[in-house]
């Protein structure tokens, strides 16, 4: 076990450098002097020269690229080209929305996913079974966009249920929770039906297994078979997709906070792609990548605590 | 060898293709769901390919005086948008959009995906270097991924494809050096070898044919997520820009009038719901057809 934690954290560490060097590539690539950006329309070439003096741009690539990484490693991602503010700043102070927006989606997806996916495995070939099938299809299918539209109209907007957008309170209040809980159903349908799909399936497989049969022969209870011979041993494949969703909403905030107008790391890097502020998009998209990758790692971990077999593969 | 025996042997596969195609269309057809996206997905490249014929009107052009119309209007049955278009002849057009984007992003993807994956399976040396560059891929949520790469290219429809193109390689690279991997130890491909056959003519000729069940599932179920990604990028403000009708910027477009006109956003909105569901499920369904002991979601 320790020598499966030791690897992937090696690998970790490796992937972290290969994210960053792209994410650092990919101001050079695109097109445009960021210096002439920083400077605008009106700036001198001597101005201009001076930019790029002090930001280092006149240095070899590899020389820039490790400043880069010595500023990131130290939490300092730059500086905005638009508004001049620290990027690490800008990013934390909008990284709590998408947090806990995230975890919130989770939370859906997993209270509909896991329970949906284990009624349609018991009531296999029901009219729950064909429902759920059905729901959890579309469910993949929905864009998330219009589902939160669609949510506003509903539920904001006609019915007056819930606020139309914003993350404003802490989610801890009434108020917090209300204007959570359409972004997380939103964000969370599409993991939910994935969840369901596969808890369904690991389900159906486990039910019909020879040591389910063998205790019920037993004469265990049916509710004991189900409970802990059956989910204990479905979970685990359902831990691993639950674990891959909540890396993929991470990346999927940045349209529903875009939809319900909250002010997340996602929306920043909206609005810092239409600026061209490459600071602020390599500054969040190394934070997501990097949530990303390490989300994985845990979930890798967990995976080989549970299934003791994984570690010696 | 005598000469009929040669023909025998030239004849014999195609006809076991044929035979395994019906095979495949008879098992697919037996899916309800299948059949009814298959139904959608002929629908849609109708659509697409007839769309002036099936368009009543110019799709961006605008009348003013016809701002905002409701569905069931003479003339407009599905009614218009806020500058008066006619919103039928924008989803028709729309349809267009997202399939050639799709057809467009898919192939992109699969051409670098497939190569990756058989130079990686097949030649070890490469193998190595080939899985880290997959895996740094991988290290980006896709959607992520998508955005700086938009944000490297610039906001366009085209730059949409290229970005969906990459997100999509790292998946059928894996899927392809898995197959490969397992093709390649049989024993026809030793034969081909000791026959004399060039690495280029067996990866092509003989392992590629081989591997195409996971890449036709592979490809299908990606068309489903390239216009669902497509749809999201253009939300965004990322892909289509106004007026073309992309069904995505359609929805974004007419958020703002969501309270007056709902369905300037529920319409286009159901259109990318059927299309993606469509393929989901036949790709679902394929995936069962070609080998019922394939899973690509395990």
């Amino acid at each position: 076990m320790a020598g499966l934690i030791i690897r992937r954290v090696l690998q970790l560490i490796l992937l972290l450098l290969g994210i960053s060097f792209i994410v650092f590539l990919s101001m050079h690539i695109a097109p445009g002097d960021p210096a002439d950006i920083i400077g605008g329309p009106t700036a001198s070439k001597e101005d201009i020269e001076g930019i790029r003096e002090s930001l280092g741009l006149n240095e070899p690539l590899m020389v820039q690229y490790f400043d880069y990484l010595k500023g990131v490693i130290h939490g300092d991602f730059g500086f905005s080209f638009q508004t001049k503010e620290s990027v690490s700043e800008a990013l934390l102070s909008r990284f709590p929305n998408t947090l806990n927006l995230a975890i919130a989606s989770i939370i859906v997806a997993i209270v509909i996913g896991v329970t949906a996916g284990i009624i349609s495995a018991l009531k296999h070939n029901s009219w729950f079974d064909g429902a759920a099938t059905v729901i959890s299809l579309a469910g993949i299918s929905i864009p998330n966009f219009w589902l939160g539209a669609i949510l506003i109209l509903v539920f904001a907007v006609n019915l007056q249920w819930f606020p139309v957008g914003g993350l404003t309170e802490p989610f801890w209040t009434v108020e917090g929770m209300k204007q959570l809980i359409l972004p997380a159903i939103t964000l969370g349908t599409g993991s939910a039906a994935m969840i369901a799909r596969m808890s369904r399936s690991a389900m159906l497989e486990v039910i019909r297994a020879d040591y389910v049969r063998t205790a019920r022969a037993k004469g265990v209870k049916e509710k004991t078979v189900i409970m802990v011979h059956c989910l204990r041993n479905a979970m685990i494949p359902v831990i691993t997709v639950i674990g891959l969703n909540f890396g993929f909403l991470l990346g999927g905030t940045i349209i529903t906070e875009q939809v319900f107008a909250i002010n997340g790391v996602g929306r920043l890097m909206i609005e810092s792609i239409a600026a061209r502020d490459f600071p602020m998009v390599q500054g969040a998209v190394l934070l997501v990548a990097t949530l990303f990758v390490l989300v994985n790692l845990v979930v890798d971990i967990v995976y080989a605590l549970i299934d003791p077999r994984i570690g010696f593969e | 060898m005598p000469a009929e025996t040669a023909t025998k042997e030239l004849i014999l596969p195609a006809k076991k293709k044929e035979w395994e195609i019906g095979r495949i269309f008879k098992r697919l057809i037996k899916n309800k769901a299948a059949v009814i996206g298959l139904i959608i997905i002929i629908l849609q490249i109708v659509l697409a390919v007839f769309a002036p014929a099936f368009a009543a009107h110019n799709p961006v052009k605008q009348d003013l005086s016809l701002a905002e119309l409701p569905p069931g209007t003479d003339g407009h049955w599905l009614g218009t948008d806020n500058y008066g278009r006619d919103m039928w002849s924008r989803l028709v057009y729309g349809a267009r959009i997202s399939l050639f984007v799709g057809i467009g992003a898919v192939a992109l993807g699969l051409a670098g995906g497939i190569t990756l994956g058989l130079l990686s399976g097949y030649y070890r040396k490469l193998d190595g270097i080939i899985m880290r560059f997959v895996d740094l891929l991988f290290a980006f949520p896709g959607i992520l991924l998508a955005m700086l790469i938009i944000a490297i290219l610039g906001t366009s429809l085209l730059n949409v494809v290229i970005a969906i193109s990459i997100w999509s390689i790292p998946t059928c690279a894996r899927i392809v050096r898995g197959s490969v991997l397992s093709v390649k130890k049989q024993e026809y491909i030793l034969a081909m070898k000791s026959l004399g056959a060039s690495d280029t003519r067996i990866l092509i000729k003989h392992i590629l044919p081989n591997c195409m069940a996971p890449i036709i599932v592979f490809a299908t179920m990606r068309m489903a997520t390239a216009i669902l990604s497509t749809a999201s990028l253009s939300f965004l403000g990322l892909g289509a820009q106004p007026p073309t009708p992309e069904w995505g910027a359609m929805i974004s477009a007419g958020q703002d009038f969501m309270w007056t006109s709902p369905h300037m956003i529920v319409i286009p909105g159901i259109a990318i719901m059927c299309v993606v569901f469509a393929f989901n499920v036949v790709g679902d369904a394929l995936r069962d057809a070609l080998d019922p002991g394939m899973n690509l979601e395990n």
